[in-house]
C-alpha cells in the first residue's frame, strides 16, 4: 500500500462546447448510435475543463484549491467525488470518500426534519443504523429539536442550513471532499464547519476543500494548489500559492479590452448608451488588476452612443468572489447625471481614496441607468480586481477573521 | 481499524461490469429512498393513498362500461370488470417501472449532479416505489375476487355482456376460483419488473441525451396497453397466431394472473419466451445504462 491517501495522475476532463453533448437532431442521434457519447465529433466542438492535473496528497493534509470561476476547480471535485468521469488519467484513493458539494443534497420540502435526516444522511453514504445510533447527536447538533418533525418547507433557510451541516458534520469519512458551500451562513456557522474540518484533519483525516476566500484557504490549508484555465498552475504552501495566484490577475490589463461585445442581459433597453470600457487604475493613474490594501482606487468608465443620451447615471458595484456585495456606488448620489453623445465617448472617474477590502479577488458590476431608472446597460461582474495580501497594521500577514472591509482604526488612550 | 477501501477513478472504457454488489451495499439508500419518495407522495394530498386506487378504478369502471356494454366483449364465466381490472393490476405495475425509472434520472438531476451514489440505485428505487402501489391494486384485486363471489354484481357495471343486454336479470354466481398458478405469483412479478426495469433503463439513459425519447417511450407503453390482452381475451384476438403475446413480456403475466386468480385458462407453454426477452431487455437496459452511466451527468 502507497502512503498516500490520494494520487490524481494526470487527470483531464473534456466538456462539450455549446450543445452540452445532448443529442439534438437526427444526425446527432445516429452518431450517437454508432458512438458512445464521450467521443463524438470533431475535436473543436470541446473544450479541455481541467488538463493532465496530478498532485499526491498525504493521510491529514488539508489541500486548499484556489483559482479563478472556470479554473476547473469545480471539475476537479467533481471528478474526485465520483460524480463525473474523467477523460483521461487516474485517481486513487485510500480510504472512505465523503464528499459535501452541496448542504441538505436531497432534502424534501414535504418530509419533516426527522424524515430528512434519513434520507438525506442515506444520500451521503450513511447507513440507516449509523443514521439511528447518531440521530439525538444530530438533532441536537442542529439546533432545530423543536422542529424536528415539521415538513422542512417551514424551515428558514438557515434552518436548512443547520440541519444539513449537522447530517454532514457526522459522515465520518476519511476523506473529505468540501466545496465552497461552507462559507455560506452566518458566522457560528462558519465557525462550526471551520472548526469541524479542522478537528477531522486532527484525527488524521484528508480533506480537500475549494475556495474564493484566501482568508480561509490560508487559516485551514497546510497546503494549496492553484488551477488556471484548467491547469495546475503552482502546488505548495498555501501563503506561496495564494501569491501566485493574486499576482497575475496584474498582467491582465482590463484598458483596452472593450466591453462592447460581451452580451448583455435581456432587459437591457437597446438603442442606449452602452459601457465600452472600464480600467482600475492605481494611484498614478496606471491600469491594473492588484491593488494593495488601503491603497487608493480608481475605475474609469467609459461610455459609447448611436444616439445622444443625457441624463443618466453610472453605478458600480463591488462583489466578493462569494457573491457578498461590498458596496456599490452610484453617481447620481453625488449628484452626476451624465450625457453623451455618438461624436464623443464619455470618459468618467470614480475614485475610491482609500480602499481597506481584506486581501482577496473582487469583482466589479457596472449598470447605467436613467433617472427613472430605466436600465440602459448592465455588465455583471464584468471585470476583477485583486488586493494583494501585505502588511496591516505592524503584522503581516494581516490577522485571521480580518472580516471583508478592513478599517483603517485610530488608537488613543485617555 | 477496518480495512482500508481504495477507490481507483478512470475514464469510462466502453462496456462496465454491472457492479451489483455496490448496487446492494448500497441497499440503506435504496429503501430509504423509496420511503422518503412515497411518504412526500402521499403527504400532500388530501386523500392521501386513496389516490394510488382512485386512478385503476375509475379506469377499470370506463374500460368495463365502455367495452361490455357498447362493445359487448365476452370474458367468458368472468365478469368483465374483474376481468378488466386482472389485466390493469400487472400492467399498471409494468408501465410505473418503465416510465418511472425513465424520468428517474432526469427529475433527480439536481442530486446525481451534487453526489455519487451508483445510479442504477433510482430506477430500482422506482420499482419498490410501483411495488408499493401494486400492492394496492393488488389488495383490491383480491376484495373485489370476494366481494363478487359473495354478492351477485349489479349488471350495469359487473354484469358480462349477456346479461348486460337484459338490463336488470340477475347475473350467475361467480365463485371464487383460484388455481395453483398462485404459486408462480413471484415469478409474474419478476417478469414484470424486469421487463419494466430494462425498459426503463434504456430509455432513461436515451432520454438524457434527447428529450424525445421520453414520448417515444409513452407511445410504446400506449401501443403496448393495446397489443396486451388487456380488454380482450386470447381467444377473441391472438395477433399472429398467439406469437405477438408470446414474445410480449406483459402478455404472459396479465394471462397468468387471469388463470391465477380467476381460473382462466392457463398461458400457453411459448409465453416461456416471453420471460427470456424480459430478462434480455432487463440485461440490454442495465448494461447500456452502466454504459453511459458516466457520460450522463456530462449532459443533464
Amino acid at each position: 500500500m502507497s502512503d498516500f491517501a490520494i494520487e490524481v495522475m494526470g487527470i483531464g476532463k473534456k466538456y462539450r462546447r455549446g450543445g452540452g453533448g445532448r443529442i439534438q437532431n437526427a444526425g446527432d442521434l445516429l452518431r450517437a448510435f454508432r458512438q458512445p457519447l464521450i467521443k463524438r465529433d470533431a475535436d473543436d466542438n470541446y473544450f479541455w475543463a481541467l488538463s493532465d492535473v496530478s498532485f499526491t496528497l498525504k493521510q491529514g493534509e488539508i489541500l486548499g484549491i484556489v483559482g479563478e470561476n472556470g479554473a476547473g476547480k469545480s471539475t476537479l471535485l467533481k471528478i474526485l467525488s465520483r460524480i463525473v468521469a474523467p477523460t483521461q488519467g487516474k485517481v486513487v484513493m485510500q480510504g472512505r470518500v465523503g464528499a459535501l458539494l452541496e448542504v441538505g443534497t436531497g432534502f424534501h420540502d414535504e418530509l419533516t426534519g426527522r424524515e430528512n435526516i434519513f434520507l438525506n444522511g442515506a444520500i451521503l453514504g450513511l447507513k440507516h443504523s449509523d443514521i439511528v445510533r447518531l440521530f439525538d447527536e444530530i438533532v441536537a447538533f442542529s439546533g432545530v429539536e423543536k422542529f424536528i418533525d415539521t415538513p422542512v418547507k417551514h424551515y428558514s433557510s438557515g434552518m436548512r442550513l443547520r440541519l444539513g451541516f449537522a447530517v454532514a458534520a457526522h459522515l465520518n469519512p476519511e476523506i473529505l471532499i468540501v466545496d465552497e458551500v461552507l462559507a455560506v451562513g452566518d458566522d457560528e456557522f462558519r465557525k462550526r464547519s471551520m472548526g469541524k474540518m479542522n478537528s477531522l484533519a486532527n484525527e488524521g483525516r484528508t480533506v480537500i476543500f475549494v475556495s474564493h476566500a484566501m482568508r480561509t484557504v490560508q487559516q485551514l490549508c497546510t497546503r494549496a494548489i492553484y488551477l488556471r484555465k484548467g491547469q495546475l498552475i503552482a502546488d505548495g504552501t498555501p501563503s506561496a500559492v495564494i501569491e501566485d495566484y493574486l499576482k497575475p490577475l496584474a498582467q491582465v490589463a482590463t484598458a483596452d479590452d472593450s466591453l462592447l461585445l460581451l452580451l448583455r442581459p435581456a432587459d437591457v433597453q437597446s438603442d442606449a448608451p452602452r459601457l465600452a470600457q472600464l480600467a482600475v487604475l492605481d494611484e498614478l493613474g496606471n491600469p491594473t488588476d492588484t491593488l494593495k490594501l488601503g491603497e487608493p482606487l480608481r475605475f474609469r468608465v467609459i461610455v459609447q452612443t448611436t444616439r445622444p443620451m443625457s441624463d443618466f447615471d453610472v453605478i458600480i458595484r463591488i462583489e466578493t468572489g462569494d457573491n457578498i456585495a461590498v458596496t456599490a456606488t452610484r453617481s447620481s448620489d453625488f449628484n452626476h447625471w451624465y450625457a453623451v453623445t455618438p461624436d464623443a465617448p464619455l470618459v468618467v472617474e470614480c475614485a475610491i481614496p482609500h480602499l481597506y477590502l481584506e486581501p482577496a479577488e473582487y469583482y466589479v458590476t457596472l449598470v447605467i441607468r436613467d433617472k427613472h431608472r430605466t436600465l440602459y446597460d448592465y455588465l455583471p461582474r464584468v471585470s476583477r480586481f485583486a488586493v494583494a495580501v501585505m502588511t496591516y497594521g505592524v503584522n503581516a500577514p494581516p490577522p485571521a477573521g480580518l472580516g471583508v472591509v478592513a478599517v483603517h482604526s485610530q488608537w488613543t488612550t485617555r | 481499524m477496518s480495512k482500508i477501501v481504495t477507490t481507483v477513478i478512470t475514464p469510462p472504457r466502453g462496456w462496465q461490469a454491472l457492479n451489483l454488489i455496490e448496487v446492494w451495499q448500497y441497499r440503506d439508500l435504496l429503501w430509504v429512498w423509496a420511503r422518503s419518495q412515497i411518504t412526500a407522495r402521499y403527504k400532500q394530498s388530501l386523500l392521501g393513498v386513496l389516490w394510488a386506487v382512485i386512478n385503476p378504478l375509475v379506469s377499470m369502471l370506463i374500460y368495463s362500461a365502455v367495452f361490455s356494454i357498447l362493445a359487448r366483449f365476452p370474458a367468458g364465466d368472468v365478469p368483465y370488470a374483474l376481468f378488466v381490472f386482472c389485466g390493469l393490476v400487472p400492467w399498471t405495475f409494468f408501465a410505473a417501472c418503465a416510465l418511472g425509472g425513465m424520468t428517474s434520472l432526469t427529475v433527480n438531476a439536481g442530486i446525481i449532479k451534487k453526489v455519487y451514489f451508483p445510479r442504477l440505485i433510482l430506477p430500482f428505487a422506482n420499482v419498490a416505489m410501483s411495488l408499493f402501489d401494486f400492492l394496492f391494486y393488488f389488495g383490491i384485486l383480491l376484495i373485489f375476487i370476494v366481494v363478487h363471489s359473495l354478492f351477485t354484481p349489479h349488471p350495469f357495471l359487473f354484469g358480462d355482456s349477456l346479461i348486460a343486454t337484459t338490463a336488470f336479470a340477475v347475473a350467475p354466481p361467480f365463485v371464487i376460483h383460484i388455481t395453483w398458478g398462485v404459486v408462480l405469483l413471484p415469478l409474474f412479478l419478476l417478469q414484470t419488473m424486469l421487463a419494466g426495469i430494462g425498459i426503463g433503463l434504456i430509455f432513461g439513459a436515451l432520454d438524457a441525451q434527447f428529450r424525445d425519447a421520453g414520448r417515444i417511450l409513452s407511445v410504446i407503453i400506449n401501443v403496448g396497453f393495446w397489443v396486451t390482452p388487456i380488454l380482450y381475451n386470447t381467444n377473441q384476438i391472438n395477433l399472429l397466431g398467439g406469437w405477438v403475446n408470446a414474445l410480449n413480456p406483459m402478455a404472459g403475466v396479465v394471462m397468468g394472473f387471469r388463470w391465477a386468480f380467476l381460473g382462466l385458462d392457463a398461458p400457453p407453454a411459448n409465453v416461456l419466451l416471453s420471460g427470456i426477452v424480459a430478462i434480455a431487455l432487463f440485461l440490454m437496459g442495465a448494461y447500456y445504462f452502466k454504459r453511459v452511466e458516466t457520460t450522463l451527468m456530462d449532459v443533464l
